[in-house]
């Protein structure tokens, strides 16, 4: 498909080019202002730059110190863990998984049934972080949901599930709340792949398996790739839904990075060491950025 | 594209595609329920579906210990003052990358995208220094300028997905009959780009209404918007169920009406334009 507009466009517009470029401007600055406080994070991880106290307003530079922290304290390493583990599972298995099986389900029925489930999808979408991490923990608590409605009637003992279990319990918050966006995007995909190509292949003999795995992964295979690369960064980075449902506890079994880097900035104070945490967030994002978009650009 | 499909296995996947669906929407329902239950009705055991005395006393007791109005209003002039101020510096910008595209155009885009990648944890220590110097911590200030540079990303990529199908066509004919610069924007253009607009817009307010990571951080009582309000209440003296409940009922309504009518161009401007 070729875009009329592609290269520069047609002599009837280029007469206001300066308006144009003039016309830019503002957002540019403000988006290039989001990268000069970025910029001052960096600055910020090679100081002892503290909240409160002395530190606060008389720091100085100390070289690497906060980053040979990072790997010589106890925190960093078991937190980049805990946030490895919540994404890979939350959204690598949770989402994107859950989030293709539905959108191969639902995509043979129109009508009612496709159209209720997708609201019902997208309501986790549209709460707040905040509620979705209210609704959460009310359902998992000993008085909850859970407990109540099916583990009662069995007999089982109350289980305080946000105790016992929270990093599931986050797990799966996020998988309820999350797999909206794959959902969405997985349809999409799945609509442009041509039925005669699927077709083909079954007539060629393919079974359900077969077509999946060989035909319409490969085409959607842009799509995933999309849809991983945004999903992964999210959940790597994101910071209320935990935060609200047990705060990185108990203990800090769901201190995620994005929880320790609060914490160390904000209850400890230490926004020097709090910067080279983000740094590194920045680095590791960075890195999976890159892999993710290798993995997309590879055949064309 | 019709697959032969047996019914059985229809069957069972429509019970199963129904199943995720109530499983996804009932916590939700159980909230919007137990706001309208007593404290002592919230707990009880067997669990009361409908078969309870069903009181208000929650929503008025939210509204006067904590005066809700007052943070529906933050959260109003939050959302809507970030979005209309992001829309202002967004239109001419996205309207220029859409209709006269240079060589950088699609690189300058993916690099305003990518900013949407950066934790925002990780700019939240300068912020929070540069607020507390100028003084705009648990301001409606200070939160309107941090969620404008925040959701900018986003409006410019989404406005440029909806201006890019406007025809250049038009805009050319309007050239050679001789319309202004000026005249081309208020008489093609906008009426044009109003759908567009109109969506954006409405993402963007249902995202910062939603937003929890800034107001949160950055405000304290002042300033607070719903989401830091339902958060204070959920911490210090344990649970209260119903009284929770019916803040979170009061603090989701608007979205979850906003949601169900303008599905469609939600869904759009969710997944960046990637879905038609």
């Amino acid at each position: 498909m070729r875009d009329p507009r592609s290269s520069w466009a047609s002599p009837w517009l280029s007469g206001s080019i300066p308006v144009l470029v003039l016309a830019a401007l503002p957002a540019l600055l403000f988006v290039g202002v989001l990268l000069y406080f970025t910029l001052w994070a960096v600055v910020f991880s090679f100081t002892d730059l503290e909240l409160f106290g002395r530190k606060a307003t008389d720091w100085s530079f100390v070289g690497i110190e906060n980053y040979e922290r990072l790997f010589t304290r106890r925190g960093f390493l078991e937190s980049l863990w805990t946030t490895l583990t919540f994404t890979f599972f939350s959204a690598i298995v949770g989402q994107s998984v859950l989030g293709f099986l539905l959108a191969s389900t639902l995509r043979r029925y129109r009508g009612s049934m496709r159209g209720t489930i997708e609201v019902c999808l997208m309501l986790g979408w549209l709460l707040p972080d905040i509620v979705a991490a209210f609704l959460w923990s009310a359902t998992t608590s000993k008085t909850g949901l859970v407990n109540q409605v099916i583990l009662g009637p069995l007999g089982v003992e109350p289980v305080n599930f946000l105790n016992d279990y929270a990093l599931q319990v986050v797990i799966l918050a996020n998988i309820w709340k999350g797999t909206a966006w794959s959902y969405l995007l997985y349809s999409a995909a799945l609509d442009n792949v041509p039925g005669e190509v699927v077709e083909a292949a079954k007539v060629d003999g393919a079974n359900g398996w077969q077509r999946t795995r060989r035909v319409i992964l490969p085409i959607i295979k842009p799509h995933i790739g999309t849809n991983m690369l945004f999903i992964t960064i999210w959940t790597f980075t994101y910071f209320p839904l935990i935060y609200a449902m047990t705060g990185g506890g108990p203990g800090s079994q769901t201190e995620t990075l994005p929880i320790f880097l609060y914490q160390q900035s904000f209850s400890v104070g230490k926004l020097g060491y709090g910067s080279a945490i983000s740094v590194a967030m920045l680095a590791i994002v960075g890195v999976m950025s890159i892999f993710y978009l290798r993995l997309l650009k590879e055949p064309k | 594209m019709a697959r032969a499909v047996t019914p059985q296995r229809k069957a069972i996947n429509t019970i199963a595609a129904w199943i995720i669906g109530l499983l996804i929407f009932f916590p939700i329902l159980w909230t919007i329920l137990t706001s309208f239950k007593t404290e002592a009705a919230a707990v009880a055991f067997p669990p009361q579906f409908l078969n309870f005395d069903w009181t208000f006393e929650n929503y008025t007791t939210v509204q006067e210990r904590s005066s809700y109005f007052r943070h529906f209003w933050n959260s109003v002039v939050i959302s809507l003052g970030s979005t209309v101020i992001g829309l202002i510096i967004a239109v001419p910008a996205a309207w220029a990358m859409a209709f006269v595209p240079g060589k950088q155009t699609k690189n300058v885009l993916m690099w305003m995208l990518s900013t949407k990648m950066l934790p925002p944890v990780g700019v939240l220590i300068p912020i929070y220094l540069l607020f507390r110097q100028f003084g705009l911590l648990d301001t409606r200030t200070g939160l309107v300028i941090v969620l404008t540079l925040m959701n900018l990303p986003i409006i410019v990529w989404m406005l440029y997905t909806y201006f890019r199908e406007i025809p250049v066509d038009i805009l050319e004919a309007a050239r050679m009959d001789g319309a202004s610069l000026r005249k081309e924007i208020i008489y093609i253009l906008t009426p044009m780009a109003v759908p567009g607009i109109a969506s954006t817009l409405l993402l963007n307010v249902i995202l910062s209404w939603n937003e929890a990571f800034w107001t949160l951080n950055l405000t304290a009582a002042k300033a607070a918007p719903l989401t830091a309000f339902i958060a204070s209440y959920s911490s210090p003296e344990g649970l209260f169920y119903a009284k929770l409940s019916a803040a979170s009922t009061m603090a989701i309504a608007p979205i979850l009406i906003l949601g169900w009518f303008s599905q469609k161009q939600l869904v759009r401007g969710l997944t960046f334009g990637a879905v038609k």
